[in-house]
């Protein structure tokens, strides 16, 4: 066995994967999103409030996701084995 | 209070104060949207027919259109009435729909400061040729 257990392994690999499927997601909303040019003010205004809608649902849900991977690795206690060694 | 405890505090405080301004920024929106004197008084008012699968526009003057044609800048007052079945009255570039009721009259105030043509399309499925219903709205110089 290298350096890595198998159980480093399957975090790593969990982790490349969730990060692409994030990636993935936010890429797809950003093309999803996309508004044609307003053309009077109340178009322009409805524009900025689809705007603000997108950027607060992504960083409500990147807020969520970040507070559960950060509580399981704050209370996660390594000395103890994981049962995959 | 060690490092981590700070930084935890810190990113909970910034994200508040961020979804505040994010609100902030939000209502004033909202309030504009929802006050229908933001154009105020109309210049002229335009009565809209939908009916499977067309839309007819009666010009002040009693003059009857296929399309939609005002002039940049004018205010007008768009009374929405459909002779059948539910339809809704959407322009892609104005940001907003207004479903058309049979037997009611629904109001939308428009105006338009980019000349060119934009489409109107049904967008409330209103039968076999519903994706068909569309015409162009003209904003003239």
């Amino acid at each position: 066995m290298g350096i890595l257990s198998t159980f480093d392994k399957i975090v790593w690999g969990l982790t490349i994967i969730v990060t692409f499927i994030v990636l993935f997601i936010i890429g797809g909303g950003f093309i999803l999103s996309w508004y044609p040019d307003p053309i009077d003010a109340r178009a322009a205004m409805v524009k900025q409030y689809y705007d603000i809608v997108y950027v607060s649902g992504m960083f409500v849900s990147a807020l969520f996701v970040g507070t559960f991977f950060y509580l399981i690795l704050k209370f996660w206690d390594r000395s103890q084995p994981a049962g995959l060694e | 209070m060690n490092t981590l405890e700070k930084l935890e505090w810190a990113t909970i405080t910034g994200a508040t104060i961020l979804l505040f301004g994010l609100a902030a920024l939000a209502l004033p929106v909202l309030d504009a949207l929802d006050n229908p004197d933001y154009y105020g008084e109309p210049d002229y008012i335009i009565n809209v027919q939908a009916a499977q699968w067309s839309w007819k526009f009666i010009y002040p003057d009693g003059s009857e259109s296929g399309e939609l044609k005002i002039k940049q800048g004018d205010i007008v007052r768009l009374e929405l009435e459909s002779e059948d079945v539910i339809h809704s009255f959407y322009v892609r570039e104005m940001g907003f729909k207004v479903d058309i009721i049979p037997g009611r009259t629904r109001i939308q105030m428009i105006s338009a400061e980019t000349p060119g043509e934009y489409w109107i399309q049904c967008a409330e499925f209103c039968g076999a040729y519903h994706g068909g219903m569309r015409t162009k709205l003209i904003i003239e110089e």
